[in-house]
């Protein structure tokens, strides 16, 4: 059967022609999977990328290079010349970054509730990571930040590892009123003036199961677990139908930490601190892509105004409070310094 | 005098007068002062040590020898880490 995905993000339309693996099971959790970071099926159209998972892994090679792991399962992936090689646990698939192909296959567990819930970890980050060689192959870079577009339309986004409060600021952000790009993963892509623009990398949000105590709402949009078993999944286009950007010009990048404090504070960053806490959240695989990915980065930080901001006990459960401190944290636009972002 | 040139899978980074070092190969990152990116500046560029020595004494309120000192120590860190790697005289 011949499917195709299309990308629903706003930046160009990236089709591709797939030879799914003839097992239901296995299909099942590559659909879903692409689907989570915004792919859908589509019919079959003009195609730049394709997908050959035949079901057989491929073998990967002693001399290729370790190059990146996928934080949320124990998925490798090791570089030879222009071929990124990406296993797991589940299989291991050869992404061929100049035809723009990837082949190879990987098995989905029984009785693991794998055709619904995306196979596991094992291959979400298989398919994650050869998803990801692809986009970087198109210029594109893979951050872990959260986004938001501010009133006036100003991009703000939220950098840091898990748990440092990306999620919940998103939940209370968006619950204010601000359209959202994603509460976890960002796509980082050259704008036509030379600016950097962020598209959303992940459809749903992921909170802790107490973040329900804030946002009783989390439980009429609950969706099954695709990776971290420990986050509760939920739809983000259910809890605020229509609230969703698709792109937006990032001018304020805070990276926060959640404090017991009592009154949240934002410590000014100086543009190389930004740009060294930026490659901490990072994704590059093929060398080529770093050096790209990394100039995306530095310009990010150079656009931005950047703080860190310790989020104290004044905002854990009031986002109009939030959203007061961080308008006051953006770049004036009638500031010919940041006159760029706002072009 | 030695010279040195940076390892080539290394890119550097300018921000406002702060340099930043990434090693693609290993995937490490490193930050500059301004000093140190006034020194990584000259030896990338070719200058020998005491030339880049020289430049922190022009520049900076410091004597040859402390100029001297912090250059070497500066310079062995940054061999010890990979990121410059002394070139041969010929």
């Amino acid at each position: 059967m011949a499917t195709s995905l299309t990308s629903h993000l706003a930046f160009d339309a990236w089709p591709a022609r797939v030879r799914w693996p003839a097992h239901a099971g296995a299909r099942g959790a590559a659909e879903r999977v692409l689907a989570y970071h915004g792919f859908r099926p589509s019919p079959p159209a003009a195609s730049a990328w394709r997908w050959d998972l035949d079901g057989t892994p491929v073998r990967v090679p002693d001399a290729a290079t370790v190059v990146g792991t996928e934080r949320e399962s124990r998925v490798t992936a090791r570089t030879l010349g222009d071929v990124v090689y990406v296993e797991g646990p589940g299989g291991a698939l050869a992404v061929r970054r100049e035809e723009r192909v990837v082949e190879g296959g990987f098995t989905v567990p029984a009785g693991d509730g794998a055709e619904t819930d995306g196979g596991g970890a094992g291959v979400y980050g298989l398919l994650t990571l050869a998803l990801l060689v692809l986009l970087e192959r198109e210029g594109a870079c893979a951050l872990h930040a959260a986004a938001l577009v501010a009133p006036g339309g100003a991009g703000v986004v939220l950098v840091g590892a898990s748990d440092s409060g990306k999620s919940t600021m998103t939940m209370h952000l968006a619950r204010a009123g601000w359209p959202f790009l994603s509460d976890d993963s960002l796509l980082l892509r050259a704008g036509a003036d030379g600016g950097v623009d962020a598209a959303p990398f992940r459809r749903s949000f992921g909170l802790d199961p107490d973040a329900e105590a804030i946002f009783p709402e989390l439980s009429r949009a609950r969706e099954r677990q695709l990776t971290d078993a420990h986050k509760l999944l939920v739809d983000a286009e259910r809890l605020f139908p229509g609230g969703r950007a698709e792109r937006v010009r990032p001018a304020l990048l805070l990276f926060p930490t959640v404090t017991d404090a009592g009154t949240s504070r934002a410590v000014a960053l100086r543009p190389a601190d930004a740009f060294v806490r930026l490659l901490a959240q990072g994704s590059f695989l093929h060398p080529d892509a770093a050096r790209a990915g990394a100039a995306r980065l530095a310009a990010l930080a150079r656009q931005c105004r950047a703080y860190a901001f310790l989020s104290g006990r004044d905002v854990h459960r009031d986002g109009e409070r939030l959203a007061h401190h961080l308008r006051a944290l953006l770049p004036d636009p009638h500031d010919p310094a940041h006159a760029h972002v706002h072009a | 005098m030695p010279t040195y040139t940076p390892k080539p899978s290394v890119v550097t980074t300018d921000l406002m007068d702060e340099a930043v070092l990434l090693d693609l190969d290993t995937r490490a990152y490193f930050s500059l002062n301004e000093t140190g990116t006034r020194v990584w500046e000259a030896l990338a560029a070719g200058r020998t040590d005491a030339e880049a020595a020289g430049a922190l004494v022009d520049e900076w309120n410091v004597t040859p020898d402390e100029a001297a000192a912090t250059v070497r120590t500066f310079v062995d860190d940054l061999v010890q880490n990979g990121l410059l790697v002394p070139v041969a005289p010929p």
